[in-house]
């Protein structure tokens, strides 16, 4: 039997998968259709009220510091744009649909999401020095890029804690002994729901392939960011996605985003402000 | 290099000798941050004591021993080791910029 089938049958056991909010689909429709203005979206955001208050507490909150109050969805649109307007909500609807659930053994998810947090603000600086245009795609998958280890912590349970008592015996990086004590890891289970969920694309190539950049057909520069973000996260001992080692900078991935000391440097030096700046973000949601 | 009682165990402490189980087989290798979770197990394989490496404390708290921890520390989380050139050169820069260089 392959691994991945391994997956597939404790995932099919699972009984409630957690669920995204319904308007999450229609804003996604909306905004793949060139037609739709910003007053639509604002009015499907607005039914539902818990996201429009987050997205309203968001806009008016010092992450983005625009002078004086947005009272309005439709101007929040135009201020931000709409795809960071539909980040906030992918965000949103995410935490939303984990936070009910009890933490158990083994991740801890206020280290969790401070390393998810420290990805996407470094992975954002690393963009910005490898003058990359997609920015806000590559901060919302690098906030999400570990979604697999949530799933595997809050509906595999018991699997999960066979895999941390494996490393309190044998300190070893999270997805290695995932995938010796499993068959299977983060990434596979991460990319199963991100596609079930229907997350726009390159958030489902971030996921599958943060490991594994180079190995990525679709968007393989921002898997490569997100890469050497999550690398540089830890180096700097930014929260705790599971384990707290080091990787190996992967050669290929310095030298197809174009590394130097320089660069490094600079995206060090700037990393604890930009973190900083993101957890508000954070406290927002 | 210290002798301390299983019991004396806090997280984060680092394991100084490789921990042998009762039939000799090594069950935590040197290196190892120990957690206070682990006590437990180390009972029912009939282990009461463990050596540790020495803290922060034993070495008393003057700068540049502090910074030697950091590094210490730092280069321990390199799981593949700081030899390949973009490894130390990210090594090297984190310690630059924890003592605080332009």
């Amino acid at each position: 039997m392959n691994s991945l089938d391994g997956l597939k049958d404790l995932i099919e056991d699972i009984d409630e998968l957690p669920t995204l909010p319904t308007v999450l689909i229609e804003i996604n429709n909306l905004l793949q259709d060139p037609k739709t203005s910003s007053e639509e979206i604002g009015l499907a955001i607005s039914n539902d009220q818990a996201l429009a208050s987050r997205v309203m507490k968001l806009v008016n909150s010092a992450f983005y510091g625009f002078p004086g109050r947005i009272n309005t969805i439709s101007h929040a649109i135009s201020l931000l744009g709409f795809l960071t307007v539909r980040n906030v909500v992918i965000t949103a609807s995410i935490i939303g649909a984990f936070e009910d659930k009890d933490e158990g053994i083994g991740l801890d998810f206020k280290g969790f999401w401070l390393h998810s947090v420290a990805t996407a603000s470094i992975a954002k600086l690393i963009a910005k020095a490898s003058k990359m245009q997609q920015t806000e795609e590559v901060f919302i998958s690098a906030l999400l890029h570990d979604l697999g280890k949530l799933l595997m912590q809050l509906y595999l349970p018991d699997e999960y804690e066979k895999v941390f008592s494996y490393l309190e015996i044998k300190p070893d990086l999270l997805i290695n002994a995932e995938q010796k004590v499993l068959g299977f890891d983060h990434t596979h289970a991460g990319f199963w729901l991100a596609k079930e969920w229907n997350l726009p694309s390159e958030i489902c190539s971030v996921i599958e392939f943060h490991h594994d950049p180079m190995s990525a057909e679709k968007d393989k520069e921002i898997c490569a960011v997100v890469n050497l973000a999550d690398t540089l996260a830890r180096s700097l001992q930014l929260g705790n996605g599971g384990d707290l080692f080091i990787p190996a900078i992967q050669s290929e991935v310095w030298d197809f985003l174009d590394m130097d000391e320089s660069k490094l440097k600079l995206i060090l030096q700037n990393a604890k402000g930009a973190v900083e700046k993101a957890s508000i973000f954070m406290q927002v949601i | 290099m210290k002798k301390i009682s299983t019991k004396d165990i806090l997280d984060g402490m680092i394991l100084a000798e490789d921990l042998a189980g009762p039939n000799g087989n090594i069950i935590l290798p040197k290196g190892v941050k120990l957690k206070s979770s682990l006590v437990s197990r180390l009972d029912t394989w009939g282990i009461s004591e463990v050596c540790i490496e020495p803290t922060q404390d034993d070495f008393g708290t003057e700068g540049s021993q502090r910074d030697d921890h950091y590094e210490e520390e730092l280069k321990a989380l390199f799981i593949s080791g700081t030899e390949e050139p973009n490894d130390n050169l990210l090594f090297q820069t984190l310690l630059k910029l924890h003592q605080g260089e332009p």
